[in-house]
């Protein structure tokens, strides 16, 4: 065997771990939301408070942990080879729409959120869904935010389209102050599964030809602006 | 009483389906690969089978094919982990009914998604 031959093994053998990794993780952690899902039904017995209020944070969290893991699937996938890019517009108001009302609909809570009726964008919808999904799960992650969401189309130069969320979220983990006062967006300085969506999701970005970097805006109030450009 | 085919390596998956279709009166088969599922249908004729893709020994989309090849009219919803569009539309063109994500359903989505492909009477239920 060529050096070249061993390197490029070498080389392909964490994405082959993680392809494996990730599909492995993927059942077990999808019949753990099943699993709960069956227990919160009301016809399997009375929970006490504190019983389905652990059942449902467990419910919850599984669902974070299928979208990143989805994601990492995608990612050995394109890595591989194996994903066919398809082109095509992405409605990017009724994604955002859709990830809040799932974040009300968690929470109890009615989010005071500003979207343009129609948006779209032109681009491998598959990746730049993902991405995005990635992007709202770390959002929705903060389940004590408050969410005030806007999404708007921005022009950078002649070649790059990009889209703006802006939103005013009140962040209660301090890791997540530690994020958003990053010029490039970089989970360096973020832990466990958010650090792993904001890495996923920018890979996807990348893969897709743009990139992610988020600012802060207010100090104290959170408010920021993460943008993503691709290009046209 | 109809009969349903679940075929799925994961052991608390499977179980999980298998309750949830009970609860409906279904009659409820189980295997853990696509061989299995092969020798299944030589010797029984289910009135759904619901189908995993990544599995060992045989995965779901060679299972697709055997039955296409075999001309086997059994009506085959598919429950996969893999959720990007270049899947679905290959098992489509093999035949599958309907294409099922695992991690975007949870467990009280399963019947409502699976009863249109089952004999008339069971619907209503």
């Amino acid at each position: 065997m060529t050096d070249d031959n061993q390197r490029r093994q070498v080389g392909q053998q964490p994405v082959s771990f993680l392809f494996l990794a990730s599909h492995g993780l993927l059942s077990p952690i999808a019949s753990i939301r099943w699993g709960c899902s069956r227990l919160l039904r009301t016809d399997q017995g009375n929970l006490s408070t504190e019983q389905q209020h652990l059942i449902e944070s467990i419910h919850y969290q599984s669902r974070v942990l299928t979208k990143l893991l989805n994601s990492l699937f995608l990612l050995t996938r394109i890595e591989d080879g194996l994903f066919q890019e398809k082109s095509g517009d992405v409605h990017l108001a009724q994604m955002v729409r859709e990830r809040v009302q799932e974040w009300e609909q968690l929470q109890g809570q009615t989010a005071d959120n500003q979207l343009p009726d129609h948006m779209t964008i032109h681009g491998d919808t598959t990746l730049i869904q993902a991405a995005i999904d990635n992007i709202f799960s770390v959002f929705l992650q903060s389940s004590q935010a408050d969410v005030d969401l806007e999404i708007q189309p921005v022009e950078i130069g002649e070649n790059l389209q990009a889209m703006s969320i802006s939103g005013h979220l009140d962040f209660p983990l301090l890791q997540y102050a530690q994020t958003i006062q990053l010029e490039e967006a970089d989970r360096s300085l973020v832990g466990g599964v958010q650090g792993l969506l904001l890495s996923v999701a920018n890979s996807l970005i990348e893969a897709a030809g743009g990139t992610l970097s988020m600012e802060e805006v207010g100090a104290q109030d959170q408010y920021y602006v993460v943008t993503i450009g691709f290009p046209v | 009483m109809p009969t349903v085919l679940i075929a799925e390596d994961d052991a608390f998956f499977r179980e999980t389906m298998q309750l949830a279709l009970e609860e409906h009166d279904m009659d409820v088969a189980t295997v853990r690969n696509g061989q299995e599922v092969l020798e299944y249908l030589d010797t029984h004729e289910p009135d759904l089978i619901l189908l995993d893709l990544l599995m060992p020994v045989m995965d779901g989309f060679t299972v697709l094919r055997k039955i296409q090849e075999q001309d086997i009219n059994i009506p085959v919803v598919i429950l996969s982990n893999l959720s990007e569009d270049v899947d679905s539309e290959k098992c489509f063109a093999l035949g599958a009914k309907d294409y099922l994500v695992k991690s975007d359903m949870d467990e009280a989505d399963l019947w409502p998604k699976i009863s249109p492909y089952l004999p008339a009477e069971t619907q209503a239920q």
